[in-house]
């Protein structure tokens, strides 16, 4: 680690406000808010808002290309959520995380509510920062695109 | 129905660096262009290989600038023709555990990238067409 890259954490790099579907949603509608929101994984919550699971794109293709779309839910196919990471954690051991289980995106769960989501970090919004802290871009520029 | 091919729902057009392409300036194209791959070719127009976010994102906190492409790239890419069923494509996606392919065509030359067919792409396809869903 360079000295400049110390002292980020989660909090500061993570997307804020997750897109979730309920467990019932028909995969169609997941489908669609990927798609709508430009997004490669929808966080699965039950009715209590607490994370039961994710969906990624490679997910929905590997169990449903070619299925019924609008008879099978998120439930049957979602992958059961036991990554996690708390939002003052340092970016480096995200990143740690992310390489140990080879996923792509670590949903970021509140400190004071058990298994709420409160951000999503992903490869992208790393690289993102990588790209930023080239001072090649200032980093609000990306934020809110 | 004809069945849909890779080249009706592939991403048109590849966005390529070269081998020796600083990994600074990697970083900076594929943050400007919101693409998740970006293909390394050299000066013939060969793929070399490919560089994903999840290649990228173990260099952070390392010395970008003294790296290059050719460092972190994943060598062997699974390449596929646009004339192939989507469904085919799933089935290569699913048994390599990859998130996309690169399309290619045969010319005289050789294999000539034409574009990218990512897991996002296929999503897209199963979605539907939009009057279907929002007659539902």
């Amino acid at each position: 680690m360079t000295e400049k890259l110390t002292g980020k954490l989660v909090k500061d790099v993570m997307r804020r406000g997750v897109i979730t579907c309920y467990t019932g949603t028909p995969l169609r509608e997941v489908a669609r808010i990927m798609i709508q929101s430009n997004i490669r994984e929808v966080v699965v919550i039950d009715d209590r808002a607490q994370v039961c699971g994710v969906i990624s794109d490679h997910l929905l293709v590997r169990k449903a290309y070619g299925k019924d779309l609008d008879k099978t839910v998120a439930e049957d196919i979602l992958l059961p959520y036991t990554v996690t990471i708390s939002p003052e954690a340092p970016l480096s051991e995200a990143i740690d995380l992310m390489q140990k289980k080879r996923i792509r995106n670590v949903v970021i769960v509140s400190d004071e509510w058990e298994k709420r989501p409160v951000g999503i970090l992903s490869c992208t919004d790393i690289v993102r920062e990588m790209a930023a802290l080239e001072e090649l871009i200032p980093p609000s520029y990306y934020r809110f695109m | 129905m004809a069945e849909t091919t890779v080249g009706d729902i592939m991403h048109k057009g590849v966005i390529a660096c070269k081998p020796d392409t600083p990994l600074q300036e990697v970083v900076r194209i594929v943050a400007d262009t919101d693409v998740h791959a970006i293909v390394v070719v050299d000066s013939q127009g060969e793929v070399r290989g490919i560089i994903s976010h999840f290649d990228l994102i173990k260099c952070y906190g390392t010395d970008l600038q003294n790296r290059k492409a050719q460092d972190i790239m994943t060598p062997e890419v699974v390449d596929i023709a646009p004339t192939v069923p989507v469904s085919e494509a799933v089935q290569l996606m699913v048994e390599h555990d990859i998130h996309r392919l690169l399309v290619t065509e045969m010319t005289p030359t050789g294999k000539r990238p034409v574009g990218v067919l990512s897991t996002t792409d296929v999503v897209k396809d199963m979605r539907g067409a939009r009057w279907v869903w929002y007659m539902g």
